[in-house]
């Protein structure tokens, strides 16, 4: 039984990376605030039933996901999320040039990866449905493991992996077409590829 | 050839090793291939490297005036399971019936502790 004399001491510290993750779930900085603050009545309300010493962070980020899930998502009655295109492994590094020629040190394609911006990530991890986006936020952002997230999500893990797997490659296709649009590629690739996929935002080859 | 299967199984592992969802002797058999194997490395320095931009830019900063008001409505609350029933200003269509104790009650987790 955790003391509710005690929660704001324990639950404030991660208030920060509970905000970046509602704003990625609302797109809205009102709304993020909405949320985390009902997270954070809803955990402390709760708190008596979590038990100390055990992981603080994932609970809260299940009340968040909830909260989220149950009422943020439900008002906006949004339509059924968009089915993934299913596009190859390692989308990304294999358009920047990886794996043709073996680089040692810090490749072009890790310096490549500087380039983006805020803006763009922000864009790329937003357009991901939510079911791949929440995942790829929990792993990639958040670090938990692949048991706290089928906790978190309320998933089995099989079905934690296989979102992860897929939302990460869309999310590589996104970031691969804002290189393109941007003229971020080396020459040589930016060239071939308007050659075979007329710039059609990268299409798997054939 | 049986450095083509250990490349297969290396880009198989890539995520659960970046993840560190592997057995540690999954992992030093990745590991083992990977200081062996330039091109393999490449690519999951490369994927290492992605999801640390892609933190990096996701980073926000939590306005001062939300933690604020985080902490005044949870004194507010608080009050309320002290002397019972007081109305909350804070209250967004989540405020347990009135006299009912906060405490004990089933948060939204049904009280289920994560482990």
């Amino acid at each position: 039984m955790a003391d509710q004399a005690r929660f704001a001491e324990l639950a404030m510290p991660f208030m920060g990376p509970l905000y970046a993750a509602a704003l990625r779930m609302t797109h809205n900085p009102t709304e993020a605030e909405d949320l985390v603050q009902e997270t954070y009545l809803r955990a402390f309300r709760g708190f008596g039933g979590f038990e100390e010493g055990t992981n603080l962070k994932a609970w809260l980020y299940r009340i968040l996901t909830n909260t989220y899930i149950n009422s943020y998502r439900a008002r906006k009655r949004r339509p059924e999320e968009a089915e993934l295109e299913d596009v190859e492994d390692l989308y990304l590094y294999r358009r920047l040039g990886g794996l043709e020629g073996a680089a040692a040190g810090r490749s072009a394609e890790d310096e490549l990866l500087d380039h983006f911006t805020e803006g763009e990530v922000v864009e790329a991890v937003e357009a991901l449905p939510e079911q791949f986006r929440l995942a790829v936020l929990l792993a990639d952002v958040e670090g938990f493991s692949y048991k706290e997230i089928a906790e978190i999500l309320g998933i089995p893990i099989g079905t934690v992996m296989s979102r992860l797997h897929r939302g990460r490659k869309a999310l590589q296709k996104r970031l691969f077409d804002f290189a393109k649009v941007r003229g971020l590629l080396p020459d040589a690739r930016q060239e071939d590829l308007a050659e075979t996929v007329g710039g059609s935002a990268g299409a798997p080859r054939t | 050839m049986d450095d083509d299967i250990d490349c297969t199984k290396a880009m198989h592992a890539l995520y659960e090793f970046l993840d560190g969802e592997l057995t540690v002797e999954r992992r030093e058999y990745i590991e083992y291939h990977l200081n062996g194997c330039p091109q393999c490395f490449s690519a999951f320095d490369f994927e290492a490297e992605l999801r640390i931009v892609v933190r990096s830019r996701l980073r926000a900063e939590v306005p001062s005036e939300l933690m604020e008001r985080i902490a005044m409505a949870i004194e507010a609350e608080r009050g309320r399971s002290t002397f019972g029933g007081a109305p909350t200003v804070l209250g967004r269509g989540t405020s347990p019936s009135p006299g009912e104790p906060p405490r004990g009650r089933p948060g939204p987790l049904g009280g289920n502790p994560l482990v």
